[in-house]
This record gives structure tokens, C-alpha cells and sequence, in this order.
């Protein structure tokens, strides 16, 4: 028959394995939830979200979407070629995937457009795909908006000029003065050791701040400020006229906007939790790897299934009438407490002995119990019992019992 | 309920059917929904049985042998695969056959399940219920049913021999019976001789004796009266060790119920205190009833609980006749309080008889092995206990249980 015991064993397992799990996606949930700032969200109205931004897309006649899984399925908007896909990246607030990185430049490469904005957070290793990158070192101008955090850039395309105003942007590297599209003015200055004072070798430059390339069969369009994009800033100077115009310009395929929300901090936790999910979905979808896992897990589900149900009991009588339980001769080796045990015998012996009450035996002298006792070797059991050793009771057992009143 | 093989089977259909739809793959849908049809065909087909088992006896006697028979009917249109188990007590053996029956039964027959039972051990038990357990052919699912309601049985301790009884009360009640008062009168038990003296039954005369001392001698008898007995079993946990058969309380058990069936076949008044996690207590009374009442509660009594002979005396002791006599059965371990509880008794008048099984005596037979010296210890405090409860006026019958239990009473005890 099969012992509970057991049964109950294989169902701790079971739920721990299953608890396991689910504590892995909740935990990962909450650490999204708890590290970061909530900003740049295409879908959120606070000032440093970026649903103006989105809002004027769509009035222009840009459908938009999310993502909120993982980049990987960038490849996914059904009915839109991809050279009418623009990937919208604003900020970058958790590291990439190698494979997720793989994704985007395979996503750009195949024709699809790429809006990446970012600072200071995890844009670089992405921008470096296309050969570009982010200073994320801060710049300061005189020529500002209000306070040097606000420099104000000058962009010129097609023949317009464009005054825009950032939110402490840093600068990009690598990029070519045909590439650049936006500039800080002359009077830039860019803080190299972080300390928010200017230094004799930190010199006066236009930086740039706004840039395109071409990768392939698509179009890149960086930008080292994503406050450029932001709901408090989106109105200000020409911000809004100009990247609209700008994405018209570089991007006159498009047919479908995707922001990218994976990167940002999720407004609940179980949003955090959705979107660790949706993340894991599509991690073991697209590879072999995770395909591999998932089939074992499945497999290890129809188990798990199996070995939940209860098989039925094993019908058999079992008598008890075997079984023994031992009170004496539980144990064969003397314990501590028998020496009291021995030494309680000895004296209840000499006592009734003596035919003494006992509270009369009690106040005899000691002097008088060794002469009654009249053996040497019992006194250490008698005057010090804890002193004797545990392997001088055989033979002290053996005396007590032989003993006799002279 | 389902077996392994159909949550094998279900989770295996939900799973393909489940990615099926999500992937929009059809023909993976189909075969989970193929794994999901099979399930529900096979869940349709659940036959009906019938069970009768009745149980011949209501009492029987350790060691005897009772035949069971359980017959099964499939009542049901279609043949079923069954599986029949009587659930039988822990305490008892099967001597013969088996309580358990797998058979494939077409509809309307009957077949019957034989088996024997050997019931080594006194108690009160229940039979059954008999389980059944339907499958279906695919062996997907099972679905289990207590059948039969369960059936009572008791099992009574088997009598001892007993040639003599150890009570000798000086206090009597004044009508003739067969317990012996220590004195000379109307009597079946030789007592003493003394010299003819006129008024004498010549048929008292003991003609050896007259012969060899020249002159008359009768025989003189002794006086033999009823007597008022309190038993007292000792039921815990203590009493309980060594094997289910082999434990102070089978043998205190057997004892008493043997002691007090031949007191109150006797005409003495006869009552019963066990305690073990609690004190029960029967009136003292005499006749037939009586000994049916004392017997069933011995053969309900089992080892659990620490009380205390002390506790069961202050309990049962507005139930005690005066100067009656109390026989209590206990392997006097652990219990701290015998020496005290005998002062008490003989304090109220009582006289106080022990007849105690040696636990270890009956552990050593279970072991079969030499006797540690670690248990002479044990054996030690016995000696020293018993020692000082015969010094407080107590007879004490040490019971050896390899000897019959006629031999210790024969031997009686040493009275302080």
C-alpha cells in the first residue's frame, strides 16, 4: 500500500515546483516594478511621459502600437510591410538581449525604420549595432531656455530652420556632419568628469544632438534626448514641427508606429508580472532552445498531471500482531540516568534491609550505610554516582544485585 | 476516480488541444479533442454490483476460527471488472483464503468471496466495511464504494484453569460460600485436627490419625463465606508493551476475567475498576449478568493513559464495600504511587492482593535473546517495589507469565 506519507511527499513537490515558477515571474515582475523611474510612456500623461508624442502621430494619421512583451516580435504587425514599421524607442531603461538587439538591426536591416532616443541609460549597446552612440555625458549652453538644463538647438531641413529646446541632453558619437540634422549652439559646453562645473579643457562646441543613417535597406533616426519628446516639452519652441516634419521626411513609408514600453518601468505590478510573462512567452517562441524548454515543461506538465491523481490504494490485509514495542529492553546500553536508576536500587535494597522507614533511612549516617553496604567498590556509586563511568556499570549492576546484608 | 493513465491522457488532450488553438494549428486540436473523447466514452461505462457479507457470530473466543463470506452480484446490463475487499481488523489473521477479489463478472451472476479469520486476540472489533472498486476496461477510471455497513464482533479472552483462589478475607460476609476465613467451621478445605469432643459427626473422625495417636481426632474444616472482591486492572500505556498477544494487560485481562467468573460463579459479589486514560468503574454485584458485564468491559479495555492506581482508588472508593477485599492486576511499572495507594487501602481496612505479570519476564520471551544487564536494573526496583508493598501489608504474586496461571495462585503470595 502506498503510505501517505509518501503521497503527501510527491504533492509538496509538485506545488513547490509549481510555486517555484510562478514566484520566478512574480519576483522578476517586482523588481521591474520597484527599480526606475516611471517615464517616457507612450501611454501615460504625466509630464515626463510621451503621449503627445503619440497622440500627435495618430492625428496625423499614424496608426501606433506597443510593445510590451519583448523586441522580438517587432517582426509581427500583421498586414504592415516592414519598410511601413517604425520602431519607436524612447529611452532606454533596461539592457537589451543580445537576441532582442539581434531582432532590431534584423528588423531595420529588412527595411523597417528605427526611432531611438536615449541619454544616459542602455541605448548604447544598440546604438553601437549601427555604428553610432550616445556620449552620456551631460551638455550645458549659454544659449538656453529659461536655465542651462534647456539648451536650445538649431535644426535646419529642407531649407526650414527649426529652433528646438532639450532637457538636459548629451551628445552623439559617431556620426557625421551630413548626418546631423540637429546642433547645439557653439556655446556648448560638455561636462567630461560628471561634476556640473565647467573645467579649463571642457570646451565650447555645437554637439550633435539629432542625427539619421541609413542601415541597409532602412533608416535610423537618433536622438540623444528623449526630453525632447516629452509631454512638458513636446509644445515648447519648435519641438513639435520639427520631428514631425522630420519624420515625414526620413520615415515616408510609414504606415505603423510601435513604441517600444519594454524598457520602461510598468505602472503596476501586474503589469510588471504581464509583461515578465509575455517576455518569457516569447523568449522560449523564438529560439530553439526556449522551444526545447517548453516542450519539456509541457511533458513535465502531462506528468505532473498524472502524478497528481491518487492511484488507487493497494487492497491488502496487514495484521499488527507482530509488532512489538519494548519498555526494558529498549535499549541494551547503559544511559546516563542509569546510574541514578542503580544507585535508587541499591539503597531501596539496603533500606528494606535495615526494615527502616524512609525517613529514617534518610537521616542515617554515612558512616553506618558503608558499613551496612560493606563493599568498597559501591561506594563511588553510592557517594558520587555521576563519577562512574558508564562502562563499570556491568559489573556494578552485577554487584548490587548479588548483594546481600552481612 | 481517475487513474493515472486518464490524467495522463486529459493532460495530454488539454495540452495539445489548448496549443492547438492557440497556435491555430487544427489537426494538434483534433488530437487533443480525440484524447478528451476517448475520456468521456470511457467515463460512461460504470457497472452495478451488489455486496452482501454477513457475519455468522457475535462472540467468539481467542484463537478461535470464523468463516466469512462475502457474495457479489452484478445487478448492472453489462459485465464488470471489479475488485472486492473486506476490510478486516489489524488484530486478527487470515488463516484462510483471502479478503480481497478481483473479478470480471457478467451481468446477473453472483460469485463469493471465502475466507477464514483467526482471532488471536480479545477486543471488540468491526468488520467492513467491504469496499468495491468498478473499473472501466480501459482501466482510465475507478470509482471506489463502501458496500456493506460494518459488522461487529467480540472476542473473549479464553478461561484459565484456577484450583484455588488467593483471597483470604478476615472479614466475612456471614453466609457460606467458598472463599476460606481463617477460621474453623463449615467448610470443603481441610484445616486443622484437633481432639473429639462430644456432639462430633462421627463422619468427621479421622480414623488414620485416631489410629496412630490412640486417641479420637476429628478433622476440623475451614470456614468458607462469600466474599465482597474489587478488581482492579491496570490499562496503561505501560501495560501495553511487548507484542499485541504478549502484554501484562492480555494476561492481566485473561485473569481477571477468569477470577472473577469463578468469584461470582461462587455467589461472592464481584466489581471492576480499570483505569488506564480514565477511571471506569462497575458496581460491585453478584449472578450471571454480572459476569457478562465485567467480562465485556474487560474485552473493551485497552492499553492507553497514565492514571494511577492512586487516582482509581480515590475514584472507586465510595464504591468499595468495607473491608472487602481489592485484587488488582498491573505490572506495577511506572506507577509511583502503588505503595501509597496500598496505605491507603489498608488504612480503610481493606485487604490488597496484587497479581502482577512481570513485563520483563514477557519481553525477554519476545526477544529471545540473553538479558542485558542494563535491564537488571529494571528488575531491581521490581524486586525492591514488591518488597515494600508486602512491608505495607500487601500479598504480592509475582506471575512469571511462562507459568500457567493456576500454579501462581496455587503459590499464593508472601503477606506482609
Amino acid at each position: 500500500m502506498l503510505s501517505s506519507a509518501r503521497e503527501r511527499l510527491r504533492q509538496h513537490r509538485l506545488r513547490a515546483a509549481a510555486l517555484t515558477v510562478v514566484g520566478i515571474i512574480a519576483i522578476a515582475g517586482l523588481v521591474d516594478f520597484l527599480t526606475g523611474v516611471q517615464q517616457l510612456s507612450a501611454y501615460s500623461d504625466d509630464w515626463r511621459d510621451v503621449s503627445q508624442f503619440r497622440g500627435a502621430l495618430e492625428k496625423a494619421g499614424y496608426p501606433t502600437s506597443s510593445i510590451v512583451s519583448t523586441p522580438l516580435i517587432v517582426d509581427s504587425s500583421e498586414g504592415v510591410p516592414p519598410d511601413g514599421r517604425v520602431l519607436v524607442i524612447m529611452g532606454v531603461e533596461r539592457p537589451y538581449l543580445p537576441n532582442e538587439l539581434d531582432a532590431i538591426v534584423r528588423f531595420v536591416s529588412e527595411g523597417g525604420c528605427l526611432l531611438l532616443s536615449d541619454d544616459f541609460g542602455y541605448g548604447n549597446p544598440l546604438a553601437t549595432r549601427f555604428s553610432l552612440g550616445f556620449s552620456q555625458r551631460r551638455l550645458y549652453s549659454d544659449s538656453f531656455d529659461r536655465n542651462p538644463s534647456f539648451p536650445k538647438l538649431n535644426a535646419s531641413m529642407a531649407g526650414n530652420r527649426y529652433t528646438l529646446i532639450a532637457d538636459r541632453p548629451c551628445a552623439l558619437e559617431r556620426v557625421s556632419d551630413q548626418e546631423v540634422d540637429a546642433w547645439t549652439s557653439v556655446d556648448t559646453w560638455m561636462d567630461e568628469d560628471g561634476d556640473g562645473e565647467r573645467d579649463y579643457s571642457e570646451q565650447s562646441n555645437p554637439y550633435p544632438v539629432v542625427a539619421h543613417r541609413g542601415y541597409h535597406n532602412g533608416m535610423v533616426v537618433i536622438c540623444s534626448d528623449p526630453g525632447l519628446f516629452i509631454n512638458d516639452m513636446w509644445g515648447r519652441a519648435d519641438n513639435f514641427n520639427f520631428f514631425m516634419d522630420y519624420l515625414g521626411r526620413y520615415f515616408p513609408q510609414a504606415r505603423r508606429f510601435i513604441f517600444d514600453e519594454t524598457r520602461h518601468k510598468p505602472d503596476h505590478l501586474r503589469e510588471g508580472g504581464w509583461r515578465t510573462g509575455m517576455m518569457l512567452e516569447v523568449l522560449t517562441l523564438n529560439n530553439i532552445w526556449g522551444k526545447a524548454t517548453l516542450a519539456v515543461l509541457a511533458l513535465l506538465a502531462v506528468f505532473s498531471g498524472a502524478l497528481l491523481v491518487r492511484p488507487p490504494a493497494e487492497w491488502r490485509h496487514e495484521d499488527t500482531l507482530g509488532e512489538i514495542s519494548l519498555h526494558h529492553l529498549s535499549s541494551a546500553r547503559f544511559k546516563a540516568e542509569d546510574r541514578g536508576r542503580l544507585r535508587a536500587a541499591l539503597l531501596e535494597k539496603v533500606r528494606i534491609s535495615l526494615s527502616l522507614h524512609p525517613d529514617e533511612f534518610a537521616a542515617i549516617e554515612p558512616e553506618r550505610l558503608r558499613e551496612v553496604i560493606a563493599d568498597g567498590r559501591l561506594e563511588p556509586l553510592v557517594d558520587k554516582p555521576n563519577s562512574v563511568s558508564l562502562d563499570d556499570m556491568d559489573w556494578l549492576t552485577d554487584l548490587v544485585r548479588d548483594w546481600r546484608r552481612r | 476516480m481517475w487513474t493515472m493513465k486518464a490524467a495522463t491522457i486529459a493532460s495530454a488532450g488539454i495540452l495539445a488541444g489548448a496549443a492547438g488553438f492557440i497556435i491555430r494549428d487544427l489537426q494538434l486540436f483534433v488530437v487533443g479533442l480525440v484524447f478528451l473523447s476517448f475520456l468521456a466514452i470511457n467515463g460512461f461505462f460504470r457497472p452495478r454490483i451488489k455486496v452482501d457479507r454477513p457475519i455468522p457470530y457475535f462472540k467468539v473466543f481467542e484463537g478461535d476460527l470464523v468463516d466469512l463470506n462475502a457474495f457479489v452480484h452484478n445487478g448492472g446490463a453489462r459485465s464488470a471488472l471489479i475488485e472486492v475487499y473486506d476490510s478486516v481488523p489489524t488484530q486478527m489473521r487470515i488463516a484462510a483464503g483471502s479478503n480481497h477479489l478481483l473479478v470480471h463478472l457478467p451481468p446477473g451472476e453472483e460469485t463469493a468471496m471465502s475466507y477464514t479469520v483467526e482471532t488471536p486476540l480479545r477486543g471488540h472489533y468491526v468488520f467492513g466495511p467491504v469496499m468495491l472498486r468498478r473499473r472501466d476496461y480501459s482501466h482510465l477510471f475507478f470509482d471506489e464504494e463502501s458496500i456493506v455497513e460494518r459488522g461487529y464482533l467480540s472476542v473473549y479472552p479464553r478461561m484459565e484453569e484456577i484450583h484455588t483462589m488467593p483471597i483470604r478475607s478476615r472479614y466475612m460476609i456471614p453466609y457460606f460460600g467458598t472463599i476460606g476465613c481463617r477460621q474453623a467451621g463449615m467448610g470443603s478445605e481441610f484445616y486443622y485436627i484437633r481432639e473429639y469432643i462430644m456432639g462430633d459427626a462421627f463422619k468427621r473422625i479421622n480414623w488414620k490419625a485416631s489410629v496412630r495417636h490412640r486417641k479420637w481426632l476429628v478433622n476440623e474444616y475451614e470456614k468458607e463465606n462469600l466474599c465482597d472482591v474489587m478488581l482492579f486492572v491496570d490499562a496503561s500505556v505501560l501495560n501495553g508493551r511487548g507484542s499485541p498477544v504478549r502484554n501484562p494487560l492480555e494476561f492481566s485481562v485473561r485473569a481477571a476475567v477468569s477470577i472473577s467468573t469463578t468469584l461470582l460463579k461462587g455467589r461472592n459479589e464481584v466489581g471492576l475498576v480499570t483505569y488506564n486514560d480514565e477511571v471506569k468503574a462497575i458496581f460491585p454485584s453478584i449472578g450471571e449478568r454480572q459476569i457478562q458485564t465485567i467480562t465485556s468491559t474487560l474485552v473493551g479495555t485497552y492499553a492507553r493513559g497514565d492514571l494511577t492506581l492512586l487516582t482509581a482508588v480515590m475514584v472507586a472508593l465510595p464504591h468499595l464495600h468495607p473491608h472487602c477485599t481489592v485484587l488488582v492486576f498491573s505490572s506495577l511499572e511506572g506507577d509511583p504511587t502503588l505503595v501509597q495507594a496500598v496505605q491507603l487501602m489498608k488504612d480503610r481496612g481493606y485487604e490488597v492482593i496484587f497479581l502482577s505479570p512481570a513485563l520483563l519476564e514477557i519481553e525477554m520471551g519476545l526477544v529471545e535473546e540473553p538479558m542485558p544487564r542494563r535491564a537488571i536494573i529494571g528488575s531491581l526496583e521490581r524486586d525492591n517495589l514488591i518488597a515494600e508493598l508486602r512491608a505495607n501489608g500487601a500479598v504480592v504474586m509475582d506471575w512469571d507469565v511462562h507459568q500457567p496461571l493456576y500454579e501462581v495462585l496455587d503459590k499464593g503470595g508472601v503477606a506482609g
